[in-house]
């Protein structure tokens, strides 16, 4: 297996940079241990950021939907005072917001999904700890020292495996909840602001050009359905 | 033999499976030449289907080594690039 094992063997470096700072293998046990309680809190502290990241995203949709009721009511009122161009400009505003929402939603769900692996790994890291642990004592008990060192080293290995790949996937978890918590702040910002722009201003400008037509039709069709409410 | 998916856990693999893998591991290689970025995702993920579906999960308490390691089922290539930065191997 050509191209596989060379991406194993990247990972491979990452494990055994782990074990070779404890070759000794005494002192590997208790650097494993060590290990394993700095990873249990890293996995808990990446949890923690997943919810707070969630919460965020929660506020601003909830924000961003009071702004869309309010929104309609606005271009309502522009209409029975006969301002149809302004009517226009607001709805073009809530319909931005609109698409805001639901990337905020997808953003929300992908956190979800994220919450949720690094709970479950979080609970086989657990499992693994508790199983190296009882391990290392019955290995102790059946062989002897030298047979032991080599049983307990090879389940250090396996252990360190584990670490490495949840320290890995805790890496991501972190390195995704940050991008979100920038394009967050921007989001915050906007709000503030009251100004919530083009968001789609880095696609390609034919897919630009069909969302600027998609967002037309729909804000005509908008206004034509608000004239009707108002009767104007 | 015992491949890891990160994020994923580990699982034993033998026999037929492993000639399959290796059967795409050549399709990869040659999407790799030709710079093939769409075929190298889709044999990647046939990869994991694979060992997924063939291949028997081991139990959570399982302590061995894995033979072969392969990253998270969604490793972007952005993050792929990322994981092999520091450590220069040629992949072509």
């Amino acid at each position: 297996m050509g191209i596989l094992s060379r991406i194993s063997t990247v990972f491979k470096a990452r494990v055994s940079k782990l074990l070779d700072q404890a070759e000794d293998p005494s002192v590997s046990l208790d650097y494993s241990y060590e290990r394993q309680l700095e990873q249990l809190q890293q996995v808990k502290r990446g949890i923690a950021d997943v919810v707070t990241s969630k919460k965020r995203i929660e506020i601003q949709m909830q924000k961003l939907t009071t702004q869309l009721v309010d929104l309609d009511d606005q271009a309502k009122q522009a209409l029975k005072a006969g301002r149809e161009d302004l009517a226009t400009r607001i709805l073009q505003k809530k319909h931005a917001t609109t698409d805001q929402l639901n990337t905020l939603g997808a953003q929300l769900e992908s956190l979800e999904a994220e919450q949720q692996k690094l709970e479950t790994l979080e609970a086989r890291l657990r499992t693994k700890v508790e199983a190296f642990r009882s391990q290392k004592e019955v290995i102790k008990a059946q062989y002897g020292a030298a047979q032991a060192q080599v049983l307990i080293g090879e389940a250090a290995t396996g252990l360190s495996e584990e670490l490495a790949d949840i320290g890995l996937a805790v890496e991501r978890a972190q390195n995704r909840t940050e991008e979100m918590r920038a394009r967050a702040g921007a989001i915050d910002e906007l709000i503030e602001s009251g100004v919530l722009e083009d968001m789609t201003a880095t696609t390609d400008s034919l897919e630009a050009e069909i969302n600027r037509i998609s967002s037309q039709q729909r804000v005509s069709d908008d206004l034509a359905r608000l004239k009707a409410e108002v009767g104007a | 033999m015992t491949i890891r998916i990160l994020s994923d856990g580990q699982y034993r693999v033998s026999g037929a499976v492993l000639d399959e893998l290796d059967l795409i591991d050549n399709s990869m290689i040659e999407a790799l030449h030709a710079g093939d970025e769409q075929t190298f995702r889709q044999a990647f993920t046939q990869v994991i289907d694979l060992i997924r579906s063939k291949g028997q999960r081991l139990p959570d308490d399982f302590l061995g080594e894995s033979e072969l390691v392969l990253p998270p089922d969604d490793t972007t290539l952005a993050e792929a690039r990322k994981l092999f930065a520091d450590y220069p191997l040629d992949l072509t």
